[in-house]
């Protein structure tokens, strides 16, 4: 299983310390027969067991940063993709597993999951997906070309998991756009492995006014990657969004950049984790974190936590984290032009968001971020 | 000759710490005159420039500016453009996300109503790059994000020829420039006089003046202007330095 963080120096391990766990609001035995009964694939009963075992020994976790202390499930409808699966694919799956933002969300997919599908993509494809509310498991197998959005509205709660393999030469674009209302909670796991000479680009879109728990990871097996992640932000009133980007570099030449933007207002906050993780023989890689925040209130503020761990000389890594409110020369400067001062920061946060508005537009679902920035302006 | 520009007894200090740094300017500019303004580093030169224009940075404790007759000291930055006034930076600032050609149509049409169509904007944008030597993609970048220096001072008086301002004021628009690039860029300054616009250049060096017909050059040194003249003071300045002005 792929563990976020593996502190280990030769012969000496660092324990990474666990949050505080409840058990309360969980789903009861009973939903999990309803899981068991509505399977008839005896090979996903199996898989659902083993990982039901696994899920009722860990509560889910009390995250202070979050304030997240309780939790609400959905009432349980079954349409379990695991049914369809033969053994390999089941195989495939129990092979590709992950830590996650916390193990309790991924198993949760992986036993409750309502909706979810096993995709083998080996053309090119552009797949769209809405989810509210939702728990969501699904397994991509890509070895075309992929176009992945996704369009994620959290009311109350929704716990998507997402697991990809990304073949040699294969390409992989993916859009998460969430929305999430007031007093909402969505977790969303998401674990790349990324074979040879692949090439993924990653835009992600979290606005709103809930709380977020948002996380990636890809681990470049293979060699000559190239991974480009763009997440932008844009929270109001009591948001928190607690983002995590972890990038493993095992092969030689690959290339890992993320690059976050945002805005802030009200009492919002962003917790942005950026690890970049670079194993030994990982020669001639290029690792690259940035984050940029535009705070528009006192109470606003960006958290950056990064880690760089970095077990290989041959390499180029950076970070950088700045959190500010809007430049003042800026927004002087296009006053100059004739910007009254509202204008000017206007399109100034504007700004930050246009490069996906257009790339969104080739798929004509552009108007999402720009009502989300006409929201905020309101 | 109308009098288009009239600052009186001007003092300014920063607004964070209360710093003196104009102290007594006086200056007047009529129509279509270009004046020239040369002093050593740190006199502030450019300080004067955003004074002008409105920069919250700084506050006036004393003196006055009169744009058309009338005082704009209590002018917001846009106010004053639209007025008329314009100046380039010596830095200008990179915003990402707005693209310059949108950039600039929206300034024109703030700055002077949209009467003209948006695609006669872009037809004159598109026969004006032609003449500064930037690539074709120029005006679809975002606003002076990765320019190099010499595209973002081409980008500054590309602004400043489209927006039809009636006083440019050049902030250091030459420095850092090539000679070629300089060529370029004195070029466009003198078809924007053409046109009847008044112009303030602030330099350090005399060269982009030999390009230009220059009516009047001050010599400013900490804060205030100390002496005043036609070419023969930028002329002085090249070769003595600012010792002229104990002369």
């Amino acid at each position: 299983m792929e563990k976020t963080l593996e502190l280990v120096l030769n012969n000496e391990k660092a324990v990474v310390l666990k949050p505080k766990e409840f058990f309360e609001e969980d789903y009861d035995e009973k939903v999990f027969v309803n899981v068991i009964n509505s399977l008839k694939n005896e090979f996903a009963k199996k898989y659902v067991v083993e990982k039901y075992g696994e899920y009722i020994k860990i509560g889910f976790p009390l995250w202070k940063r979050l304030n997240f202390n309780k939790i609400k499930l959905p009432d349980y409808k079954y349409e379990n993709y695991l049914e369809s699966l033969k053994e390999k694919d089941l195989e495939i799956i129990s092979k590709y597993d992950f830590e996650g933002s916390h193990r309790k969300f991924v198993l949760l997919s992986d036993v409750f999951s309502f909706k979810g599908e096993f995709y083998e993509i080996d053309k090119k494809e552009v797949i769209i997906k809405k989810y509210s509310d939702k728990i969501t498991n699904n397994f991509y197998k890509v070895s075309g070309d992929l176009t992945l959005i996704r369009i994620i509205t959290n009311k109350i709660f929704s716990n998507n998991t997402d697991r990809f393999i990304v073949e040699d030469g294969a390409t992989l674009n993916i859009y998460n756009l969430y929305f999430s209302n007031e007093n909402s909670f969505g977790t969303n796991n998401m674990f790349i492995w990324a074979k040879n000479s692949s090439n993924i680009k990653i835009r992600d879109f979290v606005t709103g006014n809930g709380k977020v728990a948002s996380y990636l990871g890809v681990k470049m097996l293979g060699e000559n990657s190239n991974v480009d992640i763009k997440p932008y932000f844009l929270g109001n009133k009591n948001a928190i969004f607690d983002i995590l980007y972890l990038l493993k570099f095992i092969g030689k030449g690959n290339v890992g950049k993320v690059k976050a933007n945002g805005a802030l207002s009200g009492n919002s906050k962003i917790v942005f984790r950026g690890i970049l993780d670079i194993k030994r023989g990982a020669k001639n890689i290029e690792a690259v974190e940035e984050e940029k925040c535009i705070l528009l209130s006192k109470e606003s503020k960006m958290e950056a936590i990064p880690s760089l761990l970095v077990d290989e000389n041959e390499v180029v890594a950076s970070h950088a984290a700045s959190s500010a409110p809007i430049d003042e020369n800026s927004i002087f400067y296009l006053m100059t032009r004739g910007f009254s001062e509202e204008e000017a920061k206007n399109s100034i946060i504007k700004g930050i968001f246009e490069s996906l508005i257009l790339e969104l537009s080739q798929f004509n679902l552009e108007e999402l971020v720009k009502n989300a920035l006409i929201q905020y302006s309101k | 000759m109308n009098k288009l520009l009239q600052i009186r007894d001007l003092h300014a200090s920063l607004a964070e710490d209360g710093t003196e740094i104009l102290k007594g300017v006086n200056l007047e500019i009529n129509t279509n005159e270009l004046h020239a303004i040369m002093g050593p580093n740190g006199s502030g030169k450019s300080t004067l420039a955003n004074v002008i224009m409105g920069n919250p940075k700084y506050k006036i404790t004393k003196g006055n500016i009169l744009f058309e007759e009338e005082s704009i000291v209590n002018l917001s930055p846009n106010e004053r453009a639209m007025k008329g006034i314009f100046m380039t930076f010596q830095n200008p600032f990179e915003i990402e996300g707005i693209k310059f050609s949108s950039f600039l149509i929206t300034a024109y049409r703030k700055l002077h109503g949209d009467q003209d169509t948006f695609s006669q904007l872009n037809n004159i944008l598109k026969e004006r790059i032609q003449r500064l030597n930037v690539s074709n993609d120029f005006l679809d970048r975002f606003l002076n994000v990765g320019f190099s220096g010499g595209e973002k001072k081409k980008s500054e008086i590309l602004q400043a020829y489209f927006l039809k301002p009636k006083l440019l004021i050049l902030d250091e628009i030459d420095s850092g420039l090539d000679v070629d690039a300089l060529r370029i860029v004195a070029n466009q300054i003198m078809e924007i006089r053409k046109r009847g616009t008044s112009v303030l250049i602030i330099t350090h060096y005399k060269r982009i003046l030999d390009y230009l017909d220059v009516d009047n050059v001050h010599v400013y040194i900490d804060g205030k202007i100390v002496k005043s003249g036609g070419i023969e003071i930028a002329n002085a300045v090249e070769e003595k330095g600012y010792a002229i002005v104990k002369e």
